[in-house]
C-alpha cells in the first residue's frame, strides 16, 4: 500500500498521538484533584516494562495490559503516599519518581531487553468504515488499544462535568478546604485519583512496548512521557481538548521522518520544538488573559499544594 | 492547635497499638527529618543490593570502585564536579523558592554558547578565549530563563512547567546545531556531536595527593564561596532572605519583588550555564555533545533539595550523589545496570527526602484506650477541627 505524504503524516500522528493521549489522561486526572506528578516519564517506562514482563510470563496481552496498569497505580501509589498522604513536596517527590522509574524500569526489564512480544496488541479493523478511500485504511485500522484511547477523554470529560462524583473530583483540585468542610475526604479522593491516574499512564507505556514497537527497550518512551505533561497544560486542562493536543504533538514530532523522507528545507528539530514552545506560549498567553482577575485561570487552583485542614 | 487525619485503616492499625499521628500546625525539625529519612533510605538500597546480588563480592566492590582506592575519589570527584554547579543553579533558585527545573536546558546552552565563541575566534589565545566562552555561557545560561523568569513575576506563571519545557527545546536545539555545519563527521549513533574546541579552550585537570580531577570541581567550590558570600552579606542578599521568608513581608519593606524574583532567576540560569561550559571544558567530552549531560541538570536540583538548598552543603551533597553514581557503575559487571545506580537510587533518595520532609508535619502521639471509642463523626465538621479537635486529647 502506497501511502500519500499527508496520510502518512496522519497515520503517524494517531500511532505517536495514542500513548500520548492514554499519558495525558492519566497525568489529568492527578492534575484536576490537584496532584502534579512530574515524574510521569518514569512511570510510563514501569508501565511498558511491565506490562511487557506479564504479557510474555502469562502469554496473554490482556492479562499483560492489566499487569501494566498495575505497575502504573502501583508505582503512583509510593508517590501517592508520599505527596498527599505525608504531604510530601510534589515536585521532589514527582522527580525522584522519575529517576526511580528510570533507573528501576531498566533494571527489571533487563532478562527481558530485546526480545519480541509474543503476544502485542491487535489491530482491528472498524468494519465497513475501514474500506472508505482516502482515510478509511488511515483512520480505523488501529491497534484497539488506540481506539480506547480515543474514547477515554469522552468519558472522562462526560463524569468530570456531568455528575456529583466529577464535581467532587473539580472541587478537590480547586478548593479543598470547601470539599472538606462538605464532607469530601480530600486525601481519600486525591489518593484514589492519583493512582487511577496513574494506571493510565502505565497503560499508555504498555502501547508502546506491546503495540508500537513490540519490544521492550530501556528508556523506550524517549520523551513522550513529558510531552503528555506538555499536552494537559497546552489543553487548559479541558479532557476533550486533550485529543486535539495528543494528535497535533504526535503529529508535529511524526513530520520529524516526514520531512526527512519528503525532502522539506525545514530543519526536522525546529518541527519537533514546536509543541513545547507552544505549550510556553500557552501558559503565558492564558495568564495574560487573566491578568485582571488573580483568582482565575485555567489549572486548578490548588494544583501542587499540599491540603492541610484549616488552612 | 493540632489536628489529626490519616487514613481510616492507618488509624485503626495505629490505634490498635495506642499511637496515632497528629498533624502539626508548622512542621519541625526539617533538616533531621530529611537527614534522617535520606540515612533510612540509603540502608534500604544496601539490603535490597545485598538481598538482590547475594554476593559477597559486592559491597566489596562498591568499596574499591567509590572510597576505597585513588581511582574511585577521582569518579566521584569527576560525576561531582558539574553536579556542584547546577546543584548550585537550582539551589540558587529555591532562596526564593522558585523551582529551576530548567537547569538542564541552560546547562546546554552555556554550552552552546562556549562552543560557539570557541569556533568563532578559534586563533585565540588561551585565558581571553576562556573568559569570553564563560561568560558568554552566563549570559546565554540566563537568557534561557529570562522569559519563564519574566512571566512569573509579572503574570504569575508557573515557572516549573515553562523552564521545565524549555529543556526540551535546548536539547533539540542541540540536535539541530550538532548535525549542522559543526557536526563531528566521526559521530555516529544516537550520540550527537560536534566537533571538539580547540586545544587552547580546554582546561587542564588537577591533581591532589595522586587523586586527579576535573578543574570544574574547583572551580564550583569557588562559585559556591562567592554565592555564601553574596547571600550572606550584601544588600542583596539580605533581601533575598526576606522575599524568601515571606513576599508580603518583603513588598512591605519597600523591596521590588517582581525586579528580584527575575534577578535571582536570571542568576540562577547564568550558573546552570556556567556548569555547561565548565563541564564541556574541564571535562572528558570536549565537544557540544548529548554526552555532555547524563541528566546532570536534573541531578542537581536532586543535590540542591537534598542540601536544603544551602549552598557549602550543595558542595558534600554533589560528592554524595557522585558516590552513588560510581557505586553503581562499580557494580555493573554483577548483573545491574549502571542506570539503577545513577538513576534508581538517586531517585529513591529524593524520594525518602519528600517523605521525610513531609513526616516533619507530624508527629507521633501515645492515646489512652478509652478514647477510641469515639465516632469519627468530628471528621467532618468544621466547627470541630476549628474548635481544637484532638489537640489536647492526647496524654
Amino acid at each position: 500500500m502506497e501511502l500519500e505524504l499527508w496520510q502518512a503524516a496522519l497515520l503517524q500522528a494517531i500511532v505517536i498521538g495514542s500513548p500520548i493521549l492514554l499519558a495525558a489522561s492519566g497525568e489529568l486526572l492527578g492534575q484536576r484533584v490537584g496532584v502534579f506528578n512530574i515524574g510521569i516519564e518514569g512511570v510510563m517506562l514501569m508501565g511498558a516494562v511491565g506490562g511487557f514482563m506479564v504479557a510474555a510470563e502469562a502469554g496473554n496481552v490482556v492479562v499483560g495490559l492489566i499487569g501494566a496498569a498495575a505497575f502504573g497505580a502501583g508505582f503512583v501509589f509510593l508517590f501517592g503516599l508520599a505527596t498527599v498522604v505525608l504531604r510530601a513536596n510534589q515536585v521532589v517527590a514527582g522527580f525522584g519518581l522519575w529517576l526511580l522509574g528510570l533507573g528501576l524500569s531498566s533494571q527489571i526489564g533487563r532478562p527481558y531487553t530485546g526480545k519480541r512480544a509474543e503476544h502485542p496488541i491487535d489491530h482491528w479493523e472498524i468494519p465497513g468504515l475501514h474500506e472508505i478511500p482516502w482515510v478509511g485504511d488511515i483512520l480505523f485500522e488501529h491497534l484497539w488499544l488506540a481506539y480506547v484511547a480515543f474514547l477515554i477523554p469522552f468519558f472522562i470529560a462526560l463524569v468530570m462535568f456531568r455528575t456529583r462524583h466529577g464535581l467532587n473530583i473539580r472541587s478537590v483540585g480547586e478548593d479543598p478546604g470547601s470539599a472538606d468542610a462538605a464532607g469530601v475526604s480530600v486525601i481519600a479522593w486525591r489518593l484514589a485519583y492519583v493512582v487511577f491516574g496513574g494506571a493510565l499512564i502505565g497503560l499508555s507505556g504498555a502501547f508502546l512496548s506491546l503495540g508500537t514497537t513490540q519490544n521492550w527497550t530501556p528508556f523506550m518512551t524517549s520523551g513522550l512521557g513529558w510531552i503528555g505533561l506538555a499536552v494537559v497544560i497546552f489543553a487548559g486542562w479541558r479532557p476533550l481538548l486533550l485529543i486535539v493536543g495528543a494528535y497535533l504533538f504526535g503529529g508535529l514530532r511524526a513530520l520529524d521522518f516526514i520531512a526527512q523522507s519528503g525532502g522539506w528545507n525545514v530543519p526536522p528539530e525546529i518541527l519537533t520544538m514546536l509543541p513545547f514552545i507552544g505549550t510556553v506560549a500557552v501558559l503565558i498567553l492564558g495568564a495574560w488573559r487573566y491578568r485582571h482577575r488573580p483568582d482565575a485561570g485555567a489549572a486548578p487552583r490548588a494544583l501542587g499544594q499540599a491540603f492541610f485542614r484549616g488552612s | 492547635m493540632i489536628k489529626r487525619e490519616s487514613g481510616r485503616l492507618g488509624r485503626w492499625a495505629m490505634g490498635c497499638l495506642g499511637w496515632r499521628l497528629e498533624q502539626r500546625t508548622e512542621p519541625r525539625n526539617q533538616t533531621a527529618h530529611r537527614l534522617a529519612a535520606i540515612v533510612v533510605g540509603v540502608v534500604i538500597a544496601l539490603i535490597a543490593v545485598q538481598l538482590a546480588i547475594g554476593d559477597e563480592d559486592a559491597f566489596n566492590r562498591i568499596y574499591r570502585g567509590t572510597i576505597g582506592s585513588k581511582r574511585g575519589w577521582s569518579n566521584i570527584l569527576d560525576l561531582a564536579a558539574p553536579l556542584v554547579l547546577t546543584g548550585l543553579a537550582a539551589a540558587v533558585a529555591l532562596k526564593l523558592r522558585r523551582w529551576n527545573v530548567g537547569v538542564e536546558g541552560q546547562f546546554f546552552m552555556g554550552a552552546f554558547a562556549g562552543v560557539a565563541i570557541a569556533f568563532q575566534l578559534e586563533s585565540m589565545s588561551g585565558a581571553p578565549l576562556l573568559a569570553l566562552m564563560f561568560a558568554g555561557a552566563a549570559l546565554c545560561g540566563a537568557a534561557w530563563i529570562a522569559v519563564p523568569a519574566i512571566a512569573r513575576a509579572y503574570l504569575n506563571v508557573n515557572e516549573i512547567l515553562t523552564t521545565l519545557m524549555l529543556n526540551f527545546v535546548a536539547i533539540l536545539f542541540l540536535a539541530y546545531i550538532a548535525t549542522g555545519p559543526w557536526r563531528n563527521p566521526q559521530s555516529q549513533g544516537s550520540i550527537l556531536a560536534t566537533r571538539d574546541i580547540p586545544e587552547q579552550a580546554r582546561l587542564p585537570g588537577v591533581e591532589v595527593a595522586a587523586v586527579e580531577f576535573s578543574s570544574g570541581l574547583l572551580l564550583g567550590i569557588a562559585v559556591a564561596m562567592v554565592l555564601w558570600l553574596v547571600f550572606r552579606s550584601t544588600t542583596f542578599g539580605y533581601m533575598v532572605r526576606t522575599v524568601g521568608g515571606s513576599e508580603q513581608a518583603g513588598s512591605y519593606a519597600g523591596i521590588n519583588v517582581r525586579l528580584l524574583s527575575v534577578a535571582v532567576l536570571l542568576l540562577s540560569g547564568g550558573v546552570a550555564g556556567v556548569a555547561g561550559v565548565a563541564h564541556m571544558t574541564g571535562g572528558d567530552t570536549n565537544a557540544y555533545a548529548t554526552s555532555l549531560s547524563n541528566n546532570t541538570g536534573y541531578l542537581g536540583i536532586a543535590v540542591a533539595v537534598l542540601a536544603g538548598g544551602s549552598f557549602p552543603v550543595v558542595v558534600f551533597m554533589a560528592g554524595v550523589i557522585g558516590a552513588i553514581i560510581s557505586a553503581g557503575s562499580a557494580l555493573r559487571l554483577l548483573d545491574v545496570g549502571s542506570e539503577l545506580g545513577s538513576f534508581g537510587l538517586t531517585g529513591f533518595i529524593l524520594l525518602m527526602a519528600a517523605i521525610g520532609e513531609g513526616l516533619a508535619n507530624y508527629r507521633l502521639r501515645r492515646e489512652r484506650p478509652e478514647r477510641e471509642t469515639l465516632p469519627p463523626g468530628d471528621q467532618a465538621s468544621p466547627a470541630a477541627a476549628a474548635g481544637g479537635a484532638g489537640g489536647s486529647r492526647g496524654t
